[in-house]
């Protein structure tokens, strides 16, 4: 047989060589070591990450020795990340916050008080710079202003010749204009996405309705506001002026959205998105309109407020370099121009001097319609309560049962009433 | 059949401390094992059960919550999804796998020359079936317009995107499973080379044909291996995450239609904070599987051959 | 007397009982292989040609394969004939998906490679060992508590790893050990693997007694006849674990993804999913082609060791 000694000796020091390397490259880890490196993460389109890789490289051109890791991912994919790397105690350094989770994030400790870090918010404008305030403490560093917008596809409008949109057009415009697109582009064309189930553009519908969607005491909007919504959007896909659910479950993500794809004309979203989707159909200039108003007429239910923000893990290894790194991105004169509007249209007058965009571009039409809608759009809500996040998901689902003729609006919306007494009772 | 253990010299009175001491030798061999059994499994278990009674969102620390989570649970309608498309998986693919192993077992069985190609051909999917990469792949070729579209169109078949549809979703994770049979194939290829051909021999002698001497003498004979096979399965497909999370984006749709019963619990456990709950789904989980396979065991004397024979030494 | 080698499995009539391993299987690994047995060595009966047979097994196994070779030609096309043509020939082969793909997800996926590779390296070394210590004790030595101790490592193989899970996410996080490769491995060297556990000791169980007794006599301890006589006959078996150590470790998607976060750290399947998450829907070339990338050292060890393999799952079942 062959040499016993030699195999099981061998076997024990693989072993162990084995577990001290290993051991080597597990310590140290986990929020960055030392103060010289740290971890990034943010969520968004393409356009997103070229710009923050770019803002990024700048950095630590002008910072040497300092190391920067990245991570990014699509905004549906962020948070199951981000919360099961925050639960471990290894969350990114710096990382985008958005609004939806701002506040859970917030309470649990996760989120470090950045009220007395050397980070420039001067000529900011106000809400921005202020609405990561929480419970006396400032919790994120808004980056930038966004509105909700529709995005339109002129193009196959003209070859049909029918008229595009324009702000001030109300629901019942917009349900005709769907349901004659659908009508006259053919079987598998239809008016937009389907927006039933984006909880974001519903805020507009139940302002204009009279309420906000939370209030102190969790959901403050009437069941028979959720109700009708979900109601509307049925019409709709039953009239094939909007797409069928599976249609929908496939168009997830910028690439794949309906407008990129071009079967629908009209996109709801947030106003910067439009360098998103503006680059997926070069030959094809696309406009921005609001959201329908009500019966009024009027933008009031659409709101301007900062909803993303630039957060720095309460467990960081290198604070000060975190900080650094946020006031770099905020105010750096290149990261300004490398982010462009990626972010939202940016807060303060001098980086929006600073872009100095062409008006024909998307970055230049993002700026001009927020500028436009500024004074017409009605007062920010509170700051969206602590699980908002899943309710948000929630509502995509409800929508999307009723779509697949599981349950139907009257009895989704009664859900949706009851998941929110349950997520935000606690 | 004997196992020989290594017999003790002393004659002496068995007392307790002499036994100790006499396996102190075991220990010093167990001693990984006893470590990883209090300190990675029945600590923990112990732990998880506590936290089962609290609220926890492992930021801050556990706090008591009685039967809070065991009460969420009878009218969580998303947890009675899971267990709804959780026992569906199991009870379409289990089955369905293990007579499609069976068959073409029973079929490579009759002597081939190929067959350890075939049967190594038939393994490989078992391998690379849990796989990311393979449930990536099937997200795409039942995916709308994908490859199987594709082909069910060349024959004039229309169907919709078939991993966005709840009602064909989690069928399509039941193939996944079903592909996979070549691990339960390979046992009972074995199985069947265990079977003594003067038996089968003697039943053709008495005029049995092919039908009936695999009902009659193969199959019965072959009912521990089907037990054994029965059991891993059923527990390994109570058990399935990865196909469920890739193949729906990580949601468990459309609709909730592939939520797994350990998807909802990593969303609840690392989606959503909620660690005391996804604890308590876990011992839930636990005792579902316990009564199955205790089921399975206390049946086991009604179909499967030869369970009377008494437990040999262990 | 019975042969001095035993063969591959040891001889167990297939109505015993026994400890029946009601094998609890880890997500991901639904085809473990059971305790070691008989093989009788029986011929199949080769004879006529069996067209129907043939055709029919032939048929299932290309419909088998056909995802699998799709995958492999379509990370050869470029992206428009990837979703026009069904064929499994590419019109227009090229390596572009492969060249750009592999640092598709930032870091190139050498490192991802590699990161796999250590982990599933170490566990088998991990497992090899200590489910040989533990094997060796349950099988041969007698000790207190050992009925009690057999029947709890027994009721682990049907313990469903999420029970443990949370408390152990939260002990490994208070060590620091969260993202890390640390609670991937070190629990293959506390012998937690209760299936190869049983796996060797049904196998050790075969060993004709008169070898250790020889030994004995000769004045060898425990470990010596561990090491000199035990391991090297166990040598089947080892094989057996390794492989499977490497298989199951290699594809552990949910552990990985509960543990590892740092994109320098990721394995080969979280990287593949991140993959999925940033270009999933655009880059479907370069996804399939990184696809195959991760499939293929699980390939490989299938073709080298496949007889092993098959051997290791076949001996198995028979209780």
């Amino acid at each position: 047989m062959l040499d016993l000694d030699r195999r099981a000796l061998l076997k024990m020091g693989l072993g162990a060589g084995a577990l001290a390397a290993l051991a080597g490259c597990g310590g140290g880890s986990g929020g960055g070591s030392g103060g010289t490196s740290a971890r990034v993460a943010w969520y968004g389109g393409d356009p997103v990450h070229t710009a923050m890789d770019a803002a990024l490289a700048a950095f630590t051109a002008a910072n040497a020795g300092v190391d920067l890791s990245t991570e990014r991912a699509p905004y549906d994919d962020y948070w199951d990340k981000l919360a099961t790397q925050t639960a471990g105690g290894t969350g990114p350094d710096v990382f985008r916050m958005s609004m939806a989770y701002f506040t859970e994030y917030a309470q649990r400790g996760a989120l470090r008080d950045l009220s007395g870090a050397a980070i420039s918010t001067d000529g900011f404008d106000e809400d921005v710079a202020t609405s990561g305030q929480l419970d006396d403490g400032l919790f994120g560093i808004g980056q930038s202003s966004i509105t909700h917008a529709a995005f339109v596809n002129p193009a196959p409008l003209q070859a049909l010749g029918a008229q595009a949109p324009a702000s001030g057009w109300t629901w019942d415009d917009f349900a005709t204009f769907s349901r004659d697109y659908a009508a006259a582009a053919g079987s598998g064309q239809y008016g937009s996405d389907d927006a039933g189930g984006n909880i974001q553009i519903f805020e507009v519908f139940a302002r204009q309705h009279g309420s906000e969607v939370f209030g102190p005491e969790g959901l403050a909007v009437g069941q028979d506001v959720i109700e009708e919504w979900f109601a509307f959007w049925e019409a709709l896909r039953r009239d094939g002026a909007a797409p069928p659910p599976d249609v929908t479950v496939e168009a997830a993500g910028f690439d794949a959205s309906t407008l990129a794809t071009g079967l629908a004309p009209v996109q709801f979203g947030w106003v910067q998105q439009i360098t998103f989707y503006q680059p997926l159909l070069p030959d094809q200039p696309l406009e921005i309109v609001a959201v329908p108003s009500g019966p009024d007429g009027t933008l009031a239910g659409q709101f301007v407020k900062a909803l993303d923000f630039w957060c720095v893990s309460e467990g960081t290894g290198s604070p000060e370099l975190s900080e650094q790194l946020v006031d770099f991105l905020l105010n750096d004169e290149t990261a300004v121009k490398e982010i462009g509007v990626t972010l939202g249209v940016p807060p303060s007058s001098r980086s929006r001097e600073l872009l100095g965009a062409d008006p024909s571009s998307p970055e230049g039409k993002t700026i001009a319609f927020i500028e436009e809608v500024a004074d017409q759009v009605g007062p920010s809500p509170e700051a969206w309560p602590q699980g908002y996040g899943e309710l948000q998901s929630t509502f995509t689902r409800v929508n999307e049962d009723i779509a697949f003729g599981r349950s139907d609006p009257a009895a989704g919306a009664a859900f949706m009433g009851d998941e929110a007494t349950r997520v935000l009772g606690s | 059949m004997t196992t020989a253990v290594e017999t003790r010299r002393s004659r002496g009175p068995d007392s307790l401390g002499r036994r100790l001491r006499g396996s102190l030798p075991a220990y010093a061999f167990l001693a990984p094992w006893l470590v990883g059994l209090v300190g990675l499994t029945l600590g923990p278990m112990l732990l998880s059960l506590y936290y089962s009674f609290s609220d926890y969102s492992l930021l801050s620390p556990p706090e008591w919550a009685g039967l809070a989570n065991y009460e969420r649970m009878l009218t969580d309608p998303r947890f009675a999804a899971a267990l709804r498309v959780t026992f569906l998986y199991v009870a379409l693919s289990v089955p369905l796998e293990l007579v499609f192993a069976l068959l073409v077992a029973v079929v490579l069985n009759r002597g081939l020359r190929a067959l350890p190609l075939y049967r190594a051909v038939y393994y490989l999917p078992s391998l690379l079936g849990g796989s990311v990469a393979v449930a990536i792949l099937w997200r795409q070729i039942f995916g709308n317009g994908g490859l199987v579209a594709q082909l069910l169109s060349a024959v004039g078949v229309e169907v919709p995107g078939l991993v966005s549809s709840p009602d064909t979703a989690l069928l399509t994770l039941v193939v996944l499973r079903v592909w996979q049979f070549g691990a339960p194939m390979v046992i009972f290829l074995a199985g069947l080379r265990q079977i003594p051909d003067d038996v089968l021999e003697a039943a053709q002698l008495d005029g049995a044909g092919v039908v009936q001497r695999f009902f009659r003498v193969t199959l019965p004979l072959l009912t521990p291996i089907v037990f054994f096979n029965l059991v891993l399965q059923i527990i390994g497909a109570f058990q399935a995450f990865t196909p469920a999370f890739i193949v729906s984006g990580g949601t468990g749709g459309p609709s909730d239609s592939t939520l797994f019963y350990t998807l909802y619990l990593y969303q609840r456990a690392f989606g959503n904070f909620e660690m005391g709950y996804a604890a308590a789904m876990a011992w839930v989980l636990l005792l579902i599987i316990a009564v199955f396979t205790a089921l399975n065991f206390a049946l086991r004397r009604f179909w499967v051959f030869g369970d009377e024979a008494p437990e040999g030494g262990r | 007397m019975a042969r001095t080698r035993p063969q591959p499995g040891t001889l167990v009539p297939p109505a015993q009982p026994g400890a029946v391993a009601g094998g609890a299987v880890p997500p991901g690994q639904p085809d473990r292989p059971g305790p070691a047995s008989a093989r009788r060595p029986r011929r199949p009966r080769s004879g006529r040609p069996r067209p129907l047979a043939h055709l029919g097994l032939t048929a299932v196994a290309l419909l088998m394969l056909y995802p699998v070779l799709w995958l492999v030609s379509s990370s050869f096309k470029p992206r428009e004939e990837i979703f026009s043509s069904a064929s499994l020939v590419p019109a227009d082969p090229t390596l572009a998906n492969y060249v750009e793909g592999w640092t598709g997800v930032g870091l190139p996926f050498t490192v991802y490679l590699v990161n796999s590779l250590l982990i599933c390296a170490a566990a088998v070394v991990g497992n090899v060992l200590s489910c040989s210590l533990a094997a060796y004790a349950f099988a041969r030595m007698r000790f207190v508590g050992r009925r009690v101790m057999f029947a709890l490592m027994l009721a682990t193989l049907m313990l469903p790893q999420h029970v443990t899970l949370i408390a152990q996410y939260a002990i490994f996080r208070d060590l620091g050990w969260v993202d890390t490769v640390l609670p991937l491995v070190v629990p293959k060297f506390l012998a937690t693997e209760a299936f190869f556990v049983f796996l060797m000791v049904q196998f050790i169980r075969g060993l004709p007694q008169e070898l250790f007794e020889a030994a004995r006599i000769d004045g060898c301890g425990s470990f010596a006849i561990y090491r000199r006589i035990v391991v090297p006959l166990l040598r089947p078996a080892l094989v057996t674990t390794a492989i499977f150590s490497f298989i199951w470790t290699y594809n552990d998607f949910f552990s990985q993804l509960i543990y590892l976060s740092s994109p320098e750290k990721l394995t080969v399947p979280l990287a593949l999913r991140t993959f999925l998450d940033t270009s999933g829907q655009s880059e479907w070339g370069q996804m399939f082609a990184m696809s195959v990338v991760t499939l293929v050292p699980v390939v490989a060890v299938f073709v080298l060791f496949q007889r092993k393999i098959v051997a290791g799952m076949a001996s198995s079942g028979m209780k």
